[in-house]
């Protein structure tokens, strides 16, 4: 009998001295294990990366070894045929971090971390570079969290999709080189619960940023949109402290940006429920409120007011309370108006007294943060108010006290009518192939009527005890304002509560009136062009125009 | 006689001579019965084969004559259903046996009878306990005075070899009964590896996709080992949630592991925390079970297995869901499955008595290969980069360059 492993090994290891070459194109095994047994019954095979090698391991213990002759001509001894374009891949040299065990980082061995793994990164320049692949998030939702001690700061990062990578930098802070993590791909949260320990780089080279946990740690989850480059920061818990080197030397974009660029906070922080997108530069982009979930104040409400009701752009939930402002951003915003809050915001609006009146307003697009806004209340060009609360600015409309009643009332009367509102507020309504552009008043009449009335040549709408006027709206601002800016050099441009437009410049100023009839632009149409009867005409986007009267 | 086979008696008939060679110590091969002495596990003309979860062939005793240990022959795996009559004998379950041996002449013999039992030491391979026969009494495995024990010795079977990803000088053998051995000159030379799997009941061997220095062994009886320096030291995964009696193993090209074991199949991706993947298999209480895997290099989610004795499975979703082939092979002793590089839709079974089988519709429906390598008892199969197909037998390696339309035997250097 043969019971001894140590026996068998050493008859593996038979002949392992100086080998002569193997022959080519025949099996070679260093022998059976056991004497008298040797066979041809293969077990098992392995074929090389190359197909030229083969192993072939026997029941009898042997394995056999198989090498193909090559047939590769021997190159000649110059050549012009240039560098191949193509060269095997290298084999992975990763290693697997495993839980139970620290796995530390070194000689720029790219790591893959699985589920509660914990990872030490050592100081030193060795671990610069070096990649970390997080685990994939399981499909549960469950959280796949790594532990990772870097720069005496322990960190834990939750994967949130999979395919996350990091990548081990070394960025100055305060003039130090400091080891800290970069966001290579995917999305991932970090959480340290030490103030002042670095979370995240950000950036490239000289432009790099390091934000850091302020008092109390932070929970960070950071996400690369790999079609603009930029990385969306979201803010779960405590501070974030930012550099000031992430700050752009010069503000480009205007400060009345509803939601593509804003400038940094002022007090260089950001808040739990704030979202920041930083450049491929290190530089920020713009910081709003919301959440990855989508769920918190600054994110869009879910509303479905009526069947025939929707909404083209984002109505913020406004209920929550911003860690920035300590006070729920309804309440905030409404002291800003000085105004008192009138209800809940249960259909997106907001009802506000003031003075002894009551308006509605509807919230519109994202609440952003912008040092440059300033605090107070200001007109915008498209007949929108932007109110600014520490650098929190919130933009909004004027509206009937319930968008969903309107669009039923509007279906009762009309049968097939559908009304949309639109980004800035202006109401659309679509009625058997033509298509309305109205605009709510800002001011409501205490009332008992209800539904449509015609008074004066306006058009008037009562609900809920009150009257609101419905103006002919501007059906498209923006192409309003691209024919005034390029067409009318110096000339500036504003909405009207009355939903009229004024035009002012040279010493001058016109007052356009909105039809609310829109009608289908004929093919080819310019921008604009005056109509045979004094009216301009101006093209919109969707391919429809409208006209303007001028007085 | 109480036992519930009783009526299979006159079925399981013993032939005149019994001719199998088993796998039994030569020298440790006693067990005694006080009333009909020496019982020879390993007699000439007989013996009696251990395998991973079943006995058969024949054991020896004078005053008794033959004893079978079981209906099943060939080796390889069979759960005896012990409940047919065409399908009895003893089975293996990790370190216990249980189930009936039968002699002509004292009747059925129970391996797992109240009040005894024997049992295999998976390492040690000594038998121990007591098996019980209504006509012979107890019939004792291992005794002090005079020494007598039977000790299953099994020749070291090379279940799994693996070349490394960069370097074909470097080379690794899973030898089922003597660990983990590396070569570092092609398989020229081999040496055990530093620290060895807990368990020396190897199957498979595979490489993580991931990471080239992390290696992964199975065992049948104590699940997955781990080594991440390329071989030379290994230690238990933590298992959780796995059957440890594992058949085979795979890694799918994202790192996902796939283990088929007695209890179905389980996917893992760090081999910590495993969660069964056997949707739609047939469940037999370890009859049937998943011997063989294979997975499509192309498709990670793409899995196929090989049921012995019940055909081929094929999974899309990771192995949550399988499906059996609707055209199965004509012999499902499958032993190896493969997935032809860069055809997803052709695949090549290996079956023990059946040859080889190809699948041209992505593991629907199989015929056997136009013509078959000049010994059908298949063990393994392999298949290169360019599509270059070798089965392993039990008379040497054939090669097909032609999608196994035909074969070339290349034993040049194999023993007679």
């Amino acid at each position: 009998m043969n019971k001894s492993p140590v026996a068998i090994a050493l008859l593996l290891s038979l002949g392992s001295g100086a080998h002569a070459a193997a022959p080519t194109e025949q099996w070679s095994g260093s022998g059976p294990f056991a004497s008298g047994l040797g066979n041809q019954a293969i077990d098992s095979l392995a074929i090389s990366a190359d197909g030229m090698r083969l192993l072939a391991g026997s029941g009898s213990g042997t394995v056999f070894s198989y090498t193909y002759a090559s047939n590769a001509a021997t190159p000649p001894a110059t050549s012009d045929s240039g560098s191949p374009t193509t060269s095997p891949s290298n084999p992975p040299t990763n290693v697997i971090a495993y839980p139970g065990t620290t796995t530390t980082l070194g000689g720029g061995t790219a790591v893959i971390a699985m589920p509660g793994s914990s990872l030490l990164i050592p100081a030193g320049g060795s671990t610069i570079g070096t990649s970390i692949a997080l685990p994939t998030p399981t499909a549960g939702g469950s959280a796949a969290a790594v532990s990772v001690t870097i720069g005496g700061q322990q960190l834990q990062l939750i994967p949130s999709v999979a395919g996350t990578t990091l990548s081990v930098r070394s960025v100055a802070v305060n003039g130090v080189p400091t080891q800290v993590l970069a966001l290579t791909s995917g999305s991932f949260t970090v959480i340290a619960s030490q103030s002042g320990a670095p979370l995240l780089a950000l950036g490239s080279g000289g432009n790099s940023i390091v934000l850091t946990a302020g008092a109390g740690g932070a929970s960070v989850t950071g996400t690369v949109d790999s079609s603009s480059g930029q990385t969306v920061l979201a803010v779960a818990s405590g501070v974030v402290t930012l550099p000031a080197n992430a700050y752009a030397s010069a503000k480009s974009k205007a400060a009345s940006s509803t939601s593509a660029g804003s400038a940094p906070p002022a007090d260089g922080k950001l808040y739990a429920g704030e979202l920041a997108a930083i450049g491929g530069d290190g530089k920020i982009v713009s910081v709003r409120l919301g959440t990855p979930a989508g769920s918190g104040g600054g994110d869009a409400l879910n509303l479905r007011l009526a069947d025939n009701l929707g909404f083209a752009g984002k109505v913020p939930q406004l209920a929550a309370t911003s860690a920035r402002l300590g006070q729920s951003l309804q309440t905030a915003f409404a002291e800003a108006l000085g105004a008192t809050l009138a209800g809940t915001q249960s259909n997106g609006v907001l009802a506000l007294d003031i003075g002894g009146s009551r308006i509605y307003v509807l919230p519109l697009g994202d609440v952003m943060v912008d040092r440059t806004r300033g605090d107070g209340v200001r007109l915008e060009a498209d007949g929108t108010l932007s109110v600014g609360v520490a650098d929190v600015v919130l933009r909004l409309a004027p509206s009937v006290a319930d968008p969903g009643q309107l669009a039923r009332d509007l279906a009762a009367a009309l049968p097939g009518a559908a009304l949309q509102v639109g980004g800035d507020g202006t109401l659309r309504l679509a009625l058997n192939g033509q298509y309305y552009a109205l605009r709510p008043g800002w001011l409501s009449q205490d009332a008992t009527a209800t539904g449509f009335a015609s008074a004066a040549g306006q058009l008037t709408y009562g609900q809920t005890g009150r009257n609101f006027v419905l103006y002919p709206g501007v059906a498209d601002y923006a192409s309003l304002a691209a024919v005034v800016e390029q067409g009318m050099p110096g000339v500036s441009l504003s909405i009207n509560g009355d939903g009229t437009v004024t035009l002012s410049g040279s010493g001058q100023q016109w007052t356009l009136l909105p039809e609310m009839a829109l009608q289908s632009a004929p093919a080819g149409a310019a921008a604009w062009w005056p109509a045979g009867d004094g009216t301009l005409l101006l093209r919109n986007a969707d391919g429809t125009m409208q006209g303007f009267s001028v007085r | 006689m109480k036992t519930p086979l009783a009526t299979l008696a006159l079925i399981a008939m013993l032939p005149a001579a019994a001719t199998a060679a088993g796998n039994i110590s030569g020298s440790d091969k006693y067990a005694w019965s006080d009333s009909s002495g020496w019982v020879n596990f390993s007699p000439p003309n007989g013996g009696v084969g251990v395998y991973d979860d079943h006995l058969e062939g024949y054991a020896w005793a004078e005053n008794v004559g033959w004893i079978k240990l079981g209906s099943h022959g060939g080796g390889g795996y069979h759960a005896y259903a012990n409940s047919a009559a065409g399908d009895w004998g003893v089975n293996l379950d990790g370190s216990a046996l249980s189930g009936y041996g039968w002699s002509d002449s004292a009747g059925w013999i129970r391996f797992d009878p109240s009040g005894g039992g024997v049992s295999l030491n998976p390492l040690s391979g000594a038998f121990d306990g007591w098996a019980w026969s209504e006509n012979l009494g107890w019939i004792h495995f291992k005794g002090g005075t005079p020494a007598y024990s039977v000790v299953f010795a099994p020749a070291p079977r090379v279940a799994a070899v693996l070349f490394d990803a960069a370097d074909a000088q470097k080379a690794r053998a899973a030898v089922a009964g003597a660990g983990i051995h590396l070569s570092s000159d092609g398989g020229a030379s081999w040496s055990a590896a530093a620290s060895q799997p807990g368990d020396r009941r190897l199957k498979s061997l595979v490489a993580s996709p991931l990471a080239a220095a992390t290696l992964y062994a199975a065992s049948y009886g104590s699940g997955i080992f781990r080594s991440v320096d390329g071989g030379q030291n290994w230690s238990a995964c933590a298992n959780g949630g796995l059957d440890l009696r594992v058949y085979a193993l795979i890694a799918a090209g994202n790192g996902t592991l796939y283990a088929a074991t007695r209890g179905g199949i389980f996917a893992s991706a760090d081999c910590a925390a495993w969660s069964a993947r056997s949707g739609g298999l047939p469940s037999s209480g370890g009859r049937y079970a998943p011997t063989v895997l294979a997975v499509d290099a192309a498709q990670p989610a793409v899995l196929y297995a090989g049921l012995d004795g019940n055909g081929i499975y094929k999974s899309s979703d990771g192995g949550t869901s399988w499906q059996a082939a609707t055209g199965q092979p004509g012999n499902t002793a499958i032993r190896a499955v493969r997935v032809k590089p860069g055809a997803s839709g052709t695949l090549f079974a290996a079956s023990y008595g059946g040859g080889a089988w190809k699948s041209g519709d992505g593991g629907v429906t199989w015929s056997a290969c136009a013509t078959q390598p000049a010994n059908l008892n298949l063990r393994t199969l392999a298949i290169d980069a360019a599509g270059k197909l070798y089965a392993g037998s039990e008379a040497g390696v054939f090669a097909s360059t032609n999608d196994c339309s035909s074969w070339t035997a290349m034993n040049a250097g194999l023993p007679n």
